[in-house]
């Protein structure tokens, strides 16, 4: 492997944790307020997460492009703050990033905040936990299976992503350049023997994933088919 | 099982290249426009017998050699149709460069001079990637010849169009683009600046025939035409020899 391609998979891997860890701290607030919320708002927010999941990643792109434009409110922003345009900077990747992972961290954590028996909560209250101590020592303990699949889930979801960094990413090595670009540009430039052993990489990555996921689950569902059977 | 058969011929003849001979064309993205207006003009051919494809010149080349069904490719460099043909794949005498592209500075909100803009200018500079897009080359040659003062940080676009796309929407406000680009767009003359054709190596645009159609030769033949070259110049191209396939 060239070192330009050690590269890109140290800006994949980076990228994917940064994503992962900002995801962790605003996906999981907004996934509880999702799975626990009787307000109409949630009806709207809801779709709005699964978005990226039916748009194709042109789509966020575009609209990416245009917004991190110094044109625009967000894009002057940011040259007035950093100096720097937010479009080709491994932040802009970021922002891209959390929005196109935003349901493969939200969903899985959705699901299981709404099947935790709203009695234990309320018995935790009544023996004076506050709502730090009944989200750490309570909630996060018995959605563990839940933030293994979301955390796993939006890292490999990110390592795959190209759609949004070809369209604002800009190609830099050591800031932009990701594995799945690096892997077109081999494709592009005929060097098919170093894109057979990025794809093979990324294909191999991703199955090791899903047996993760999938080992995971099941671990879950025997635990859970074990207590019926204890029943 | 005879309504399956049935929907088969349905299918088959619902697929227009079986039933009236189009022609397929694949075209690298900075010529599209230029071809659309080309096959406007061709004689004795009527535009909807022509179904074009746009992408890179890398991936229609992939695709074409995994098997996609075009009749003609017209490249935005030389290397591709050269390759296919070194794979058994196309017409041997159809290669042909048909077109030389010709380099811009563009820079949307200049106020200074040029030469001050050379000077002091410092931060990114668009560009279509140098690997394998011929503008990127040829960008990375005048760059080379020492123009700005300082250094910059290139920003990569996949191929011209799409670093053309970066100038525009304002997240980059200077770049390398193609003049054809520039003419399209109708920019004003003050907001670029062409360098020298001898700055950078000639970005050669070639075409093979794939499968030969009539459709094929009637556009070649009409790109021979004085016409046909007319409208290749008029779209911010130069224009060398002519092809030597047989348009009979």
């Amino acid at each position: 492997m060239t070192a330009t391609d050690i590269n890109a998979v140290l800006v994949t891997l980076q990228l994917a944790g940064a994503t992962t860890l900002t995801l962790m701290i605003i996906g999981t607030p907004i996934a509880w307020w999702v799975a626990r919320s009787q307000s109409w708002l949630s009806i709207l927010v809801s779709p709005l997460i699964s978005l990226p999941l039916v748009l194709p990643p042109t789509v966020i792109g575009f609209y990416l492009l245009i917004l991190f434009s110094p044109d625009q409110a967000l894009g002057s922003f940011w040259l007035q703050v950093t100096g720097d345009t937010l479009a080709f900077s491994f932040t802009g990747l970021l922002i891209g990033s959390i929005i196109y992972s935003l349901p493969f961290y939200i969903q899985p954590l959705q699901v299981e905040f709404t099947n935790i028996d709203q009695n234990l909560i309320e018995a935790a209250t009544t023996l004076g936990a506050g709502p730090a101590d009944r989200f750490f020592s309570l909630v996060v303990p018995l959605s563990t299976r839940g933030f293994l699949i979301a955390t796993t889930l939006t890292f490999a979801h990110t390592v795959g992503e190209f759609g949004i960094v070809l369209m604002i990413g800009g190609n830099i090595p050591g800031e932009t350049r990701v594995l799945s670009i690096a892997l077109y540009d081999h494709v592009e430039t005929l060097q098919y023997a170093s894109a057979h052993l990025l794809a093979g990489g990324l294909m191999l990555f991703s199955f090791c994933t899903l047996i993760l996921i999938h080992v995971i689950n099941k671990g879950s569902l025997t635990m859970v088919s074990a207590g019926a059977r204890n029943k | 099982m005879r309504h399956s058969s049935l929907l088969i011929v349905l299918l088959l003849s619902c697929n227009p290249s079986i039933a009236d001979g189009k022609t397929r064309i694949a075209v690298a993205a900075n010529f599209k426009s230029t071809l659309d207006a080309l096959i406007r003009q061709v004689p004795a051919a009527l535009p909807e017998q022509y179904q074009i494809s746009t992408g890179s010149s890398g991936l229609i080349y992939a695709q074409i050699i995994n098997g996609a069904p075009f009749d003609l490719f017209l490249s935005a460099d030389t290397e591709r149709p050269r390759a296919l043909l070194d794979h058994n794949i196309g017409v041997p005498g159809s290669y042909w460069v048909y077109a030389r592209g010709r380099l811009a500075l563009w820079a949307p909100k200049r106020t200074r001079p040029w030469n001050d803009l050379f000077n002091q200018y410092r931060g990114k500079l668009a560009q279509a990637n140098p690997d394998f897009a011929p503008y990127g080359r040829a960008a990375t040659q005048v760059l080379r010849t020492g123009l700005f003062s300082h250094q910059l940080q290139p920003v990569l676009g996949n191929n011209v169009a799409q670093t053309f796309n970066f100038i525009l929407t304002g997240n980059s406000s200077l770049g390398f683009v193609s003049l054809a680009q520039l003419l399209d767009a109708g920019i004003s003359t003050e907001k670029y600046w062409i360098p020298e054709p001898m700055l950078y190596d000639e970005i050669q645009q070639s075409l093979i025939v794939i499968k030969d159609t009539s459709g094929s030769r009637r556009l070649i033949a009409f790109m021979n035409s004085k016409a046909g070259q007319e409208i290749i110049l008029e779209h911010g191209y130069t224009t060398g020899q002519l092809s030597s396939y047989d348009s009979n």
